[in-house]
């Protein structure tokens, strides 16, 4: 099950900048899936991996729409101040499970920040370049059902032309194993098409 | 003119990802020389880099200076151009691990880890299908490739002259045997590939037909470079024929080179 929810920032003020980088909200992509999102917060945040386990499980505990659930007290105890809590806004079931949320503490996403916060505008090279290698890392650890949620989560809207190639490029030889791989291309061909960029020629070999 | 000399068009002027072409000495005694390529990227204002498959288990990241290379952009449009060169930026920094091969079944990057794929036992890349393979492992399909010949018979010189270039140089055993069995197996010549990768991304899957074609060109402009060098480094070279005024059957570069 994956739910859409928005940050509650009441309780923290240092969910604030989160917020403010990628406008979290019910219609938001990019943070579909709640364990992704506790995870995110948490890091961005300052917590280790570990920190994430207990959080998420009691995000799917309570799941109603309008709870707020705390994720703090359980996983990161030592690590005040308090954290905050979400709130689930809206919640959409889907056909497939979501992935077990113990699955992405082991990576290391910071390139998957840097690219989402990059921009629409021209990124330089050595975002794509530091994109390839965060690609590459979740690559050659075989994790495939976590790379295809982050596939599954990004807005091309966010990006600039050539990190959506990158994104797409770079997982196109493992694309069979990734189902979130083709809807992603899809989105990418019409986000280029609403810029009035010639989409076929920029996915040429991919569709 | 396909291909520029540096002193015409300075590497640094490359879009972002381009292919380059050199005469090297070679491999088959019997033709005019060999042909060596690979690419030329840079990163925004980095200073240009060729990226190339040199020889066996020799994959080259370098800083492009080496006048002999004859370079062209490639047909990409920039957003892709950029995503190649920094993808060949990431590859640089991998193990050099790709053996020399004609006949590259099987043998390509890790779909999940960019690095070379152990092939089996003989298989391998030469400095042609590198190209190739960069570019199909991000998606691009350069060549038709079901339109290229396979009975040329200057080829099965060239691969014969593989097998026993990487015998003499001290491949592996196995190595070398297997790939003696791959003998008569279609051949991408570099300057086919080159000339392919030149053509707009709007014509690529290229044919063969096409292909030679530009290629044709691109062996002019070595032609002409060739002639050019040897005429600066040694004026008494005024007394061998130049290039040109062998047959262009004969001209013609058949092999990979020494590389």
């Amino acid at each position: 099950m994956k739910y859409s929810a928005q940050l509650h920032l009441a309780d923290s003020a240092r969910f604030a900048p989160l917020a403010r980088h990628w406008s979290i909200g019910p219609d938001d992509g990019l943070f579909s899936s709640i364990p992704y999102l506790v995870w995110f917060s948490l890091s961005r945040m300052g917590f280790s991996a570990d920190d994430y386990v207990c959080p998420v499980q009691e995000v799917y505990k309570r799941k109603a729409l309008g709870d707020r659930v705390r994720i703090v007290s359980k996983g990161i105890p030592t690590k005040a101040p308090s954290g905050g809590t979400i709130m689930i806004v809206s919640g959409k079931a889907r056909s497939e499970p979501a992935a077990p949320p113990q699955a992405l503490p082991s990576l290391d996403l910071k390139w998957l920040f840097a690219a989402m916060k990059s921009g629409t505008d021209r990124s330089s090279s050595e975002q794509l370049m530091n994109t390839i290698a965060g690609l590459n890392e979740v690559l050659k650890s075989r994790k495939f059902a976590e790379l295809n949620l982050i596939l599954g989560m990004i807005h091309p809207q966010r990006l600039s032309p050539e990190l959506m190639l990158t994104f797409a490029r770079v997982t196109f030889p493992v694309r069979e194993l990734l189902p979130n791989w083709f809807p992603l291309v899809r989105r990418i061909k019409n986000e280029l098409e609403r810029r009035n960029l010639d989409s076929k020629q920029l996915l040429n070999g991919l569709i | 003119m396909v291909v520029h000399r540096s002193s015409e068009r300075p590497f640094g002027g490359v879009r972002h990802l381009g292919v380059i072409v050199r005469a090297v000495p070679p491999l088959d005694p019997s033709e005019p020389f060999g042909l060596h390529s690979g690419f030329l990227y840079r990163i925004d204002d980095g200073a240009p880099r060729f990226s190339h498959l040199a020889w066996h288990f020799d994959l080259q990241d370098e800083p492009a200076g080496d006048p002999k290379y004859l370079w062209s952009d490639t047909g990409l449009d920039e957003g892709n151009s950029r995503v190649v060169a920094a993808w060949l930026a990431n590859r640089g920094r991998l193990p050099n691990d790709i053996p020399y091969g004609i006949n590259s079944d099987g043998a390509c990057f890790d779909t999940v880890t960019a690095q070379f794929v152990p092939a089996p036992v003989g298989k391998g890349l030469t400095c042609a299908t590198y190209v190739k393979a960069v570019l199909s492992h991000l998606g691009f399909k350069l060549l038709a490739e079901d339109t290229w010949p396979t009975d040329r018979a200057d080829d099965r010189s060239w691969q014969l002259a593989v097998v026993e270039a990487l015998r003499a140089r001290a491949a592996a055993a196995p190595h070398v045997d297997a790939v003696n069995k791959d003998v008569g197996s279609k051949r991408f010549r570099p300057v086919e590939v080159v000339g392919a990768a030149t053509l707009p991304h709007s014509s690529w899957a290229v044919v063969f037909d096409d292909a030679a074609k530009v290629a044709q060109s691109i062996i002019v402009d070595v032609q002409k470079a060739r002639r050019s060098s040897q005429a600066a480094a040694a004026p008494a070279a005024q007394a061998v024929p130049a290039p040109e005024a062998l047959p262009l059957e004969r001209q013609a570069p058949k092999g990979d080179g020494g590389s």
